[in-house]
């Protein structure tokens, strides 16, 4: 349904897509997978017939798209929904008038339209909420409601772009439940988008995406095979941290396991613990094709100031928006030189915690001190503060951009000279000094902002979702440097995130959703806490994840995709028969079933659906 | 040092900019000489026809007694449909209605005629009534033989100071640079904010030690800079080099009102951009407020014309002390001596609407 060949676009003078083709059929979900940047909404929104192309061929549903009568014949039997989050949604309509009017849009019959609106919603557990303003829902039912809205006029190809990123993880998988039903059902075609790695198994066949290429395609399974082997170590893991370092390449230390790649398979006797070869995913594959930086962090100066022990206390703290409440009754406190991370989704209440801790807003109730003061003017001089994405003026260089902030909080000139060319220093950028930050790649952007917010050595810093639409690489450099500015220099570190992975590199999180904090302690303390209340969690590699969903559905277990195959919560043990004894009848083929500890979106998960 | 970096941070950012430093550099220049060449107040070039149900000797000679460069005669309309269509479709300014027996009447001393004008263009329109009235009055005293010093009417003789020639030139060059210069008085030091606000640098700078009014301070001071050198760039070049316009007066002291005029109104500026969360809001405000200030400062209605009510109103229009000290130093070439009323106005008036404008922003933040 979709033929791309040799696809060429480019902006000014960056060229956004560089040779790019592929081909999608009916039934199958095409992914792009690549960081912010790499030019995946260029791609969809040529395909989608709503943006130009310089070079190659674009056919989609037998049109050429080379010519405009074509293209507009095709884009009738199209279902696009752009990035972010209800950006084809009119905020002020309910949920319902807002399908009402998609449906008028591509002229459906009256009853046809009424009962496509009734399907829609009861699939997506919208009903109970149709007459709800559409600028009122939550994130996640926010991006329902925009694929129902898409799909309303029984496309022949959705095409949606990044429609989970930020959204919490119930509705996550929610969603792709809801995506993969109806193109499987409908025989459409989809290209979907995401900046999660560990949704890659979703698709039928997919890309990697990076500065504009293709760097791999194939199904999922066919691209792991490119990344050699896979080893993970969980026992004495600081002790052979620096031989592994020097041995192989992509180590990364996530809470207590560590995990590197190895070019060809090891002797288990290789090195004096325990490894385990465990399956490749994603990220695995993303760092194996994308050449390593070797940024070594260094610390020149310590902490000037010390804080009390406890950095930032916060008690029963509220923000109202007329009847919105952003933040309800969050307590929690942060030990100085800690990392504490706040995590939850969008709209989960996490950047305007920071910013009530900053200053930026009063809060409606509830009190907090930071660094020993209640008042956060009192302590501007050592508080540094990156906000969400817009830390730096696109406009001036990144020289200008570190004098400009080095300036503003007076760190003396010679200081000041040396701090700037550590700065340079850590974000490899020394070359590019005098170029404007708008032509950065979002990673190092990211990166510079971080040095920005910590060149007049603060003792604490907030950083609110810095690694947002990241890839992998440039989001462990960005978290190596915040472990040696906590480790190192003693700095006490907030910082928020939506990805749930990256709570393990946190020493404590506070887990927010809606507004609440529902869960507050260290990333392995909240995952045994879960684990007695979960029980037992499987993750069963098999042939047809999605029908084996539904099997579990009727019979009342709760299970969820993961990977190749789904994730099963029991409460008594269950072995591999038992699974076989489950879904054989049906015809589905079990390959392999392996207990494991909860994840932190287990927790999430478990925490938000048990309240 | 601080105040210095963020000064330096203002006028780079004003540097790289390249739409809105194109726009300052039309409007001190490009906008004012056009202004200054073709906006042109008197009758030129207004094409008319004539509707002649007479057609005698008489009639057409006084058709042909509306001249160019003033008139553009079309032709003759054959019926009165066609004044109707010539009117509604702009192609005349006005129709010359002349009555079948024109010329019999002129002869009794008692001829009508009609002049039709076409009132959506006013100004021209008007003028185009006078002119013409004027015209046929001279041809009439002609024919009946009268001589203007033998007749009992009551002539004016016009002397005409500060710019003899009633060259419209001079009064429009100065006039719409002092219009540009208000735009961008309010519309630098607004876009500068919001555009701080729509990239989100601004919270950056809230939560940094640095005072918001020292970093309001460092933008109005920068905007200040460039339009003073905008201001003496389109003086010396432009009104007094290209238009050969004279400024009589002292050009110091018209910098010096400029300045307490930029400083007085760009509160407004300040306040625009914080209250606006993006430029389409903050362009929207600005015209909210520039038009009751441009209204109110007499430029466009004389403030005598206006309502009794209203008169006293205009007094809270910056505008109104800077264009009447601006008008007086550039043509008449008064000197403070004369204008320090409209000093002590817009000084007071300035410190009220900063320290106003300071407040209102602090509430915004």
């Amino acid at each position: 349904m979709i033929v791309v060949r040799q696809l060429k676009k480019r902006f000014k003078k960056r060229e956004a897509v560089k040779d790019v083709g592929f081909e999608v059929k009916k039934g199958e979900i095409f992914g792009l997978i690549g960081p912010d940047g790499a030019g995946k909404s260029t791609v969809m929104k040529i395909v989608a017939g709503v943006m130009s192309f310089e070079d190659g061929t674009v056919q989609v549903l037998g049109r050429d798209f080379r010519k405009e009568k074509e293209t507009e014949q095709a884009k009738a039997k199209i279902a696009f929904m752009p990035q972010g989050l209800g950006l084809n949604l009119y905020p002020t309509l309910s949920v319902e008038e807002n399908i009402d009017f998609f449906a008028v849009l591509h002229d459906l019959p009256k009853d046809e339209a009424k009962g496509r609106k009734e399907l829609l919603l009861k699939v997506t557990n919208l009903t109970p909420f149709r007459k709800r303003e559409a600028q009122k829902l939550s994130g996640g039912m926010t991006q329902k409601l925009g694929v129902c809205c898409s799909l309303i006029h029984k496309p022949e190809l959705l095409i949606l772009d990044e429609p989970t990123t930020g959204i919490d993880p119930i509705s996550r998988r929610e969603l792709w439940r809801l995506i993969v039903d109806f193109v499987s059902k409908e025989g459409m075609a989809a290209l979907i988008s995401t900046s999660y790695m560990d949704e890659a198994e979703r698709f039928s066949s997919l890309a990697l995406m990076i500065d504009g290429e293709f760097v791999a395609q194939g199904a999922p399974g066919e691209l792991k095979r490119l990344c050699g082997s896979v080893y993970e170590i969980d026992k004495d893991v600081k002790e052979v941290l620096p031989e592994i370092k020097k041995k192989f390449r992509h180590v990364r230390l996530k809470g207590n396991t560590l995990r590197f790649l190895a070019a060809r398979e090891i002797e288990k006797t290789f090195l004096p613990v325990a490894i385990e070869r465990v399956e490749p995913n994603l990220e695995d594959v993303f760092l194996a094709l994308k050449k390593e930086e070797e940024i070594e962090v260094k610390a020149p100066f310590t902490l000037k100031g010390t804080v009390r022990e406890h950095a930032v206390t916060v008690e029963r703290l509220t923000k109202q928006f007329d009847s919105f409440v952003a933040v309800s009754d969050v307590s929690f406190q942060i030990n100085s030189g800690e990392i504490f991370g706040l995590l939850g989704p969008n709209g989960a209440g996490k950047t305007t915690l920071i910013k009530m801790l900053c200053g930026l807003l009063i809060p409606t109730s509830g009190q907090f001190s930071v660094a020993g003061k209640r008042n956060p003017q009192e302590v501007k001089e050592i508080i540094g503060y990156m906000s969400q994405r817009f830390s730096l003026y696109k406009d001036l260089t990144i020289l200008e951009n570190l004098e400009l902030y080095g300036n503003i909080y007076k760190v003396p000139a010679p200081v000041l000279r040396e701090r700037i060319s550590w700065a340079l220093e850590t974000t490899g950028l020394e070359k590019a000094k005098n170029e404007k930050t708008d032509t950065l790649p979002l990673g190092l952007k990211q990166r510079l902002a971080l040095m920005c917010s910590v060149l007049h050595n603060p003792a604490l810093i907030f950083l609110d979702e810095p690694t947002s639409g990241v890839d992998p690489i440039q989001r462990k450099v960005f978290w190596d440097i915040i472990h040696v500015l906590a480790g190192e220099v003693g700095v006490t570190v907030l910082v928020s995130t939506h990805y749930m992975d990256e709570a393990e590199y946190c020493d404590r999180l506070c887990l927010m959703d809606q507004g609440e904090a529902i869960a507050i302690g260290g990333p392995s303390k909240l995952k045994e806490d879960a684990k007695e209340k979960i029980g037992h969690i499987y993750q069963i590699a098999l042939d047809h994840p999605f029908a084996a969903l539904d099997i579990l559905e009727k019979k009342g277990l709760y299970a969820s995709f993961y990977e190749n195959g789904i994730r099963m919560y029991s409460l008594q043990p269950i072995s591999l028969d038992d699974v076989e004894e489950l879904f054989s009848p049906h015809g589905l083929k079990v390959f392999e079933i392996k207990e494991v500890f909860p994840s932190i979106e287990d927790v999430f998960v478990h925490l938000v659906t048990s309240r | 040092m601080r105040f210095l970096a963020l000064l330096k941070k203002e006028l780079l950012q004003f540097t790289r900019n390249r739409g809105l430093v194109i726009l300052v550099i039309y409007c001190f220049t490009l906008d004012v000489y056009i202004a200054g060449v073709g906006i042109d107040l008197s009758l030129k070039n207004a094409k008319f026809y004539a509707y002649d149900m007479d057609f005698s000797a008489e009639s057409r000679q006084m058709v042909s007694k509306l001249l160019p460069p003033w008139f553009a005669f079309h032709g003759y309309l054959l019926n009165d449909s066609l004044i109707d269509e010539v009117l509604l479709n702009d192609k005349a300014i006005g129709v010359v209605s002349i009555p079948s027996d024109f010329s019999k009447d002129l002869k009794k001393g008692r001829a009508r005629l009609q002049l039709l004008i076409n009132g959506s263009e006013a100004l021209m329109g008007y003028l185009f009534s006078g002119y013409a009235g004027q015209v046929f009055l001279d041809y009439s005293l002609k024919k009946a033989g009268i001589k203007k010093e033998n007749f009992p009417i009551a002539e004016e003789k016009t002397r005409v100071f500060f710019n003899p020639n009633m060259d419209s030139k001079y009064f429009m060059g100065i006039s719409e640079l002092l219009s540009v210069l208000v735009m961008l008085v309010f519309i630098l030091p607004a876009a500068a904010l919001v555009r701080e606000k729509e990239m989100g640098n601004i919270e950056m700078l809230l939560i940094s030690p640095v005072q918001p009014l020292e970093f309001m301070i460092a933008k109005v001071l920068v905007m200040a800079g460039i339009i003073i050198v905008g201001v003496t760039v389109s003086v010396f070049l432009i009104i007094k080099g290209i238009l050969a316009v004279p400024f009589r007066g002292s050009f110091l002291l018209f910098l010096l009102f400029t300045l307490v005029f930029i400083f007085t109104t760009s509160g407004f500026g300040l306040f625009i951009g914080a209250a606006a969360k993006n430029m389409l809001q903050a362009s929207q405000l600005s015209i909210l407020i520039l038009m009751p200030t441009l209204f109110l400062s007499g430029s466009w209605t004389p403030i005598e014309a206006m309502p009794a009510w209203m008169q006293p109103l205009t007094y809270i229009s910056p505008l109104k002390y800077y264009m009447d000290a601006s008008y007086g130093i550039a043509l008449k070439g008064v000197g403070l001596n004369f204008l320090w009323p409209e000093l002590l106005g817009l000084t007071v008036l300035g410190l009220i609407l900063f320290v106003l404008s300071i407040r209102l922003l602090k509430r915004v933040f």
